[in-house]
């Protein structure tokens, strides 16, 4: 069968110059566009709207809960201390992999069921594969009662709330 | 009977999507093979030797049989579940007590997909062992690594979708693995599951991940790998032996070059695959009498037609395991545990079968490193073995010096083993024991041997065999101790005395 | 190879691999084909075809073999009991299979509310083992017969009952009149019986004895004369309470009525209200795998646990405080019965009969808010049934008699509120609204509850018609007024003069029984009931003429106590029962800065010179150690903001 198109290269330097150019600009764009794609692909997958619930409760007046208690909101993963220092909320989730730690009642230490890391009432780690404290969460006082966020990290050194 | 058939096979219905007639002749054989969209990655010749049982096991049939069981069990599920937060679960219920032949679908499912998961791993060791990997089939091999991290992301993606307690906490433990990788990975996870806790977002990604990006995906690689056997010479085998030396390390490729040419001259090796794969037969014997229908290759090489010869092998196959599985599947249920409650963590929690090992791993190390690190090192060292040459070029390990390289080795147990007791205790009784029990059968090939099987076949094998081994030994010994040896708060327990969670 | 050897080879390798194939297709055949063949001879179909068989010999029509499936209000949404449980399922009932026989006569359709609301067990199986709850991913089994009612209190978790003593009367008054010969409150329904066994769900006039009364005058029936009535207001009351209590589930009803006489919302909190105890709230959604069986007797379910919890709490767990109730099996079981219905699932709200919106929507109270009851349910297992205080052996805590005179008599109605409000330290709750969750009108009727167990004081005109006999007075005036007034009334360190001759409470008789009837606001001056009439004459007359010429009662003030002297008495003589350490289980530890928060000046000064036996001279003490020791123990911390009122 006879092949009817020419595909060699031209003579004349410019036009090679030419092809070569639109080439090169076809192909960045298609580039771009992929790249483009890739980044916009993975916006697309960020979600823009969380159907989540509001991460702050109450937890109660702070006159009713005695030293040393330990209060446990298990629908909430989050564990209240009235300490020696003030209150504090710690995350009942373990820091090693996302597992609801447990707190034995009557001791001062707080157990993970999957690989069983422990901690003790300040979150620290005592035993076990996890390697971080338990994390301090946000505790306020407002209208005379206590409010946790359980979305809002604080710092684990600081201050436990002085009632 | 043949009669009305073959009147039927020289109809115009037929002629217009078949493009050969009744299958009694080689003629016939070869179009029902070449022309046949499904059939037409066959070669339509075979040789003897690689259709074997005992050549491949046919592990690599089977794990796509099970694919394919999977896809189409797969199909049948997804008519009834629905993948939403109190529906999953419910729909998981009607699947086991109403809907038809359900508890026997999703049972299938279930163990076609443990099945997959132990063929490949089974086909993946079975494959290197052999020493399939060489080259030409090296990218083959990166294929088919790349085909076992889907199928384990596949079995991933699909064990949250009862949601039930298994599932959830599963899958909690996973991305917070994913999460703990430096920089992208806390984005990783928020793309997961789109958002920051586990609900119904997540599992729609995740169902949509199992049920339609990870098969495509799959179902593209299988495609490719396959096609790369056939390009690659079909099945690898070891080299017929001609005079004294038995060289099983060399691929068939080289066996049909005249000495001299180096062993890695690549264009050579290609040049020779594209000549294998181009003619395949000298000889045709024309005879209508199937037992004579063997031919001989390039290579001296017995072969026999793939209709009916393998395809009939594959069938009997994918029978008996289907048999297998459906067997299984009538007497065994699937699990199926309380609905998911994310405030309550069962004790213990355990991750699926497969990645017991890296869990009980999880337990020395920080997520990052057993999670993620050892992971991707592990698949990468996997994916570029065919790249080291090592056992090309040189001799067997146990050649000359053996003293010396005994030494050498028994050096790096020990400093191996050094490092490993530095870090965490535990990981004494599943990296260190298998490195000491490895090595010791590997100093079992420096000795001697004359005669026998064993002998000899232990002095030759390379390093990376003993590498792979100890490998694999570790994994094993891994996922043993953390499927049964392992308890609530991950504590060790004596599962004849305090029964296996 | 020769090419013929391999040729032969493969062939019969051909051979066997065609007969394999032949086999195992029929083997995969036969296999596959199980699935549908076990889907379709299931347990229901049977169940199903007996029917038919028998449905036809009884003449009635057929029925279409299916699943049955009817909503339910839980989270689950589907029951299918009515696969095999036909009669349930509203299909006509036959005889010879008790699976085919009709419901038994209750207030909701099956069609239309399932079965496991009521019953427990697993809604979606289809197979008896799992329906029932048999299997391990599905904790809930039926409920056991002899609780079967627990199911009923899953919706009905708000059904206000009325003061438990009442209720007790109230049915003790209509056994005894006979009001059963007319009247079935067992839900037989019987045909020559008027029902009442559901009329407090229902409703009923309150002037049932007035159409009672109408009824029999306009009858000829002789039933009529044998009417019990009529009865006075009181016992109306009661019967009506009884009454109100009638709502189908007696089981149930018995539990909560005995939760709330023994009163175990004192340490247990049910939805919000209660103590600092265990929350009971969710109790019968505990699941039996996470439960520590090893020291239960009896079966090892929930209701197992909880026998043995009401049994002897201490068996279960040593360290537990809480006291075993001392109940009869029977009664037993009506409180497992009622902590069964505990549970906090969710139920679609298109199912909530109008007690829960009462009590969940609009905040009403499921339990009687008059003093009394109040009492009894909240404060009685710690305080005792009236009062009268408890200091059970063992780990639990001391609990003050407080519905006697000795402390009603110095607790101000204002003290009383804000202790019950704020509670006492270590042992006691608060009960205000965000801790204990009881209303500001509830503790007031809590406070005047208290305030009635005290002694009726003897009228005035009873008093002044008394004779006077100034010896006893004077003996009556030396033994009560003179540790705070002084020998001859001349004032002290605590207590003002009596004798000056500004006083002006002690000028008039009228006056002076007043201050002993009610006590003085904001001091320590507490009421004196426990006089007869002849004794409170003869101490007024005392009072009245003693000797007028001690210093001005305007200038007096109490003076202030040395806390270091008061450091040292509390030391020497109060600590051994008052002292933090265990010796504080005898009485209250007060020296506790959040116990000297709770109570003002005037209380602690009142306790310690009138509440202690006054016969151990060693507790005597003279005003002015009264006042040190009172000052030692303000210095642990600030008196609270409002003295409060009598």
């Amino acid at each position: 069968m006879p092949l009817v198109d020419d595909l060699r290269m031209p003579s004349d330097e410019a036009d090679v110059e030419r092809r070569r150019f639109l080439a090169l600009l076809g192909s960045s764009a298609l580039g771009l566009a992929g790249l483009g794609t890739v980044i916009a692909g993975i916006r697309y997958l960020e979600p823009d709207v969380l159907y989540e619930e509001d991460t702050r409760f109450e937890v109660g007046r702070p006159e009713t809960i005695s030293l040393g208690t330990v209060l446990v909101s298990r629908a909430r993963k989050v564990y209240v201390v009235h300490g020696e220092r003030g209150f504090y909320a710690l995350s009942a989730v373990c820091t090693h992999l996302g597992c609801v730690t447990r707190h034995e009642p009557g001791t001062d230490r707080i157990v993970c069921p999957c690989h069983g890391s422990t901690f003790d009432l300040g979150g620290r780690v005592t035993s076990g594969p996890a390697r971080t404290r338990l994390r301090r969460l946000e505790l306020e006082l407002r209208r005379g009662v206590l409010v946790v966020d359980a979305g809002r990290l604080v710092d684990d050194d600081a201050r436990p709330l002085e009632v | 009977m043949r009669e009305p058939v073959k009147i039927l096979l020289r109809s115009r219905v037929w002629r217009s999507f078949a493009r050969h007639g009744f299958p009694d002749s080689n003629r016939n054989r070869s179009l029902a093979v070449f022309s046949n969209f499904f059939l037409h990655f066959h070669p339509v010749k075979v040789r003897v030797r690689a259709i074997r049982f005992t050549r491949t096991f046919y592990l690599g049939g089977l794990t796509a049989a099970c694919f394919f069981i999977l896809t189409m069990t797969g199909f049948f599920l997804m008519f009834y579940y629905r993948p939403a937060v109190p529906h999953a679960y419910s729909d998981m219920k009607d699947f086991v007590y109403v809907v038809s032949s359900g508890k026997f679908l999703r049972n299938l499912h279930r163990w076609a997909a443990h099945a997959m998961v132990a063929l490949v791993f089974a086909h993946m060791s079975w494959t290197f062992l052999r020493g399939a990997y060489r080259p030409p089939r090296e990218f083959n091999w990166v294929v088919g690594v790349s085909l076992l991290v889907a199928t384990l992301l596949l079995s991933y993606t699909g064990y949250l979708l009862p949601w039930d307690q298994l599932a959830y906490w599963a899958v909690t433990v996973g991305t917070n693995m994913v999460a703990s990788v430096p920089m992208v990975g806390q984005k990783i996870k928020l793309l997961l599951l789109g958002g920051h806790v586990i609900n119904d977002s997540a599992l729609l990604r995740f169902y949509v991940l199992h049920c339609v990006v990870l098969p495509m995906a799959l179902a593209l690689g299988v495609g490719l790998h396959v096609w790369r056997i056939r390009k690659d010479g079909g099945i690898h085998l070891p080299a017929l032996p001609k005079g004294d030396a038995p060289d099983e390390s060399l691929p068939p490729v080289l066996a049909g070059l005249e000495a001299g040419h180096p062993a890695d001259d690549s264009q050579g090796a290609e040049a020779a695959g594209a000549r294998l794969g181009a003619t395949e037969s000298v000889r045709l014997v024309l005879d209508e009498d199937e037992a004579a229908d063997v031919t001989v290759d390039l290579n001296d090489e017995p072969m026999v037609m793939t209709f009916p010869h393998l395809l009939l092998r594959e069938v009997v196959a994918f029978l008996a395991l289907a048999i297998v599985l459906a067997v299984v599947s009538l007497i065994f249920d699937a699990p199926l545990e309380a609905i998911a409650d994310p405030s309550r963590t069962p004790n213990p929690a355990k991750a699926p079968w497969y990645f017991l090992g890296l869990q009980e791993l999880l337990r020395y190390y920080p997520p990052v490193v057993a999670g993620v690190l050892l992971p991707a090192l592990s698949i990468t060292a996997l994916a570029v073995i065919p790249y080291f040459r090592v056992n090309v070029e040189r001799p067997p390990l146990w050649g000359a010096a053996p003293l010396r390289r005994l030494a050498l080795l028994w050096l790096a147990i020990a400093a191996i083993s050094a490092l490993f007791r530095l870090g965490a205790s535990g990981m004494v009784w599943s990296i260190v024991i298998p490195l000491w029990l490895v090595g010791a059968t590997m100093s079992a090939g420096a000795l001697p041997w004359r005669e026998g099987k064993v002998g000899p076949w232990l002095r030759t094998r390379s390093l990376p065999f003993w590498i792979f081994t100890w490998f694999l030994a570790s994994a094993i010994t891994l996922t043993v101790i953390g499927a049964l040896f392992r308890g609530p708060s991950w504590h060790l327990t004596v599962p004849w005395h305090d029964g296996i969670y | 190879m020769m090419a013929k050897d391999a040729g032969r080879a493969t062939s019969r390798a051909l051979g066997r691999l065609r007969v394999a194939f032949a086999l195992l297709s029929i083997t995969l055949l036969g296999v596959l084909a199980i699935a549908p063949a076990t889907s379709h001879f299931s347990e229901w179909r049977a169940a199903q075809q007996r029917y038919v068989n028998l449905a036809q010999r009884a003449k009635l029509e057929p029925i279409g073999v299916r699943v049955r499936q009817a909503p339910s209000p839980t989270p689950d949404n589907v029951d299918r009991c009515g696969s095999c449980h036909l009669g349930a399922a509203g299909v006509a009932p036959v005889d010879g299979d008790p699976l085919f026989a009709a419901h038994p006569s209750i207030p909701h359709d099956p069609a239309r509310f399932g079965c496991t609301i009521c019953h427990g067990g697993q809604g979606r199986a289809v197979t008896g083992r799992a329906a029932h709850g048999g299997e391990a991913n599905w904790e809930e089994p039926l409920f056991p017969r002899p609780y079967r009612e627990a199911g009923c209190g899953v919706c009905h978790s708000r059904v206000r009952l009325p003061d438990p003593e009442l209720v007790a009367s109230g049915r003790a008054l209509f056994a005894a009149r006979g009001c059963g010969g007319c009247h079935d409150v067992d839900g037989h329904d019987l045909p020559t019986k008027r029902d009442l066994s559901k009329v407090g769900l229902r409703g009923f006039s309150r002037q049932w004895q007035d159409h009672h009364v109408r009824a029999a005058g306009e009858s000829t029936d002789d039933r009529w004369a044998a009417s019990p009535l009529p009865l006075g207001d009181e016992e109306h009351a009661a019967v009506d309470a009884y009454l109100q209590s009638l709502v189908g589930a007696p089981q149930l009803v018995a539990g909560k009525l005995l939760v709330a006489r023994l009163g175990c919302r004192g340490c247990h909190r049910i939805d919000g209200v209660g103590g600092d105890g265990p929350d009971l709230s969710d109790i019968g959604g505990r699941r039996a795998s996470e439960l520590d069986f090893s020291r239960v007797r009896g079966e090892h379910s929930l209701a197992g646990w909880l026998r043995e919890l009401l049994t002897d709490p201490s068996r279960l767990d040593p360290r537990s405080r809480m006291p075993a109730p001392g109940l009869a099996p029977a009664e037993i079981d009506q409180v497992i019965t009622y902590l069964l219905s505990l549970r906090t699932d969710p139920i679609s709200s298109a199912f909530w009969p109008p007690d829960r919106v009462r009590g969940m929507v609009l905040g009403e109270r499921d339990f009687p808010t008059e003093g009394r009851p109040l009492f009894q349910a909240f404060c009685s297992a710690c305080h005792g049934a009236r009062g009268e205080g408890r200091a059970p052996a063992g780990a639990v805590a001391f609990a003050p008699a407080i519905g006697g005179d000795a402390f009603l008599a110095i607790a101000s109605d204002g003290f009383l509120r804000e202790t019950v409000r704020r509670g006492r330290p270590e042992h006691m709750p608060a009960w205000g609204a965000s801790n204990g969750g009881l209303h500001p009108e509830e503790i007031d009727a809590i406070a005047a509850y208290l305030r009635t167990l005290q002694h009726a004081l003897p009228s005035f005109a009873e008093v002044s018609a008394s004779a006077l006999d100034l010896a006893r007075g004077r003996e009556v005036f030396q033994q009560t007024c003179t540790p705070c007034h002084g020998e001859r009334g001349e004032g002290t360190a605590i207590g003002p003069p009596l004798a000056a001759a500004d006083n002006p409470v002690t000028a008039r008789d009228d006056a002076i029984y007043g201050t002993l009837a009610r006590g003085v606001d904001d001091t320590a001056m507490g009421s004196f009931r426990t006089f007869d009439a002849p004794t409170l004459r003869a101490l007024i007359g005392a009072v009245t003429t003693l000797d007028r010429n001690h210093g001005p009662r305007k200038d007096w003030r109490p003076r202030a106590g040395d806390p270091g002297r008061g450091r040292e008495l509390f030391g020497r003589h109060c600590v051994t029962c008052h002292g933090a350490r265990p010796e504080g289980r005898k009485a209250p530890a007060i020296e506790d800065p959040r116990f000297v928060a709770t109570a003002p000046d005037s209380f602690l000064t009142a306790s310690i010179v009138r509440r202690h036996d006054r016969s151990r001279e060693e507790l005597r003490r003279s005003p002015d150690e009264v006042a040190d020791v009172v000052a030692y123990l303000r210095s642990l911390g600030p008196a609270p903001a409002s003295a409060g009122d009598r």
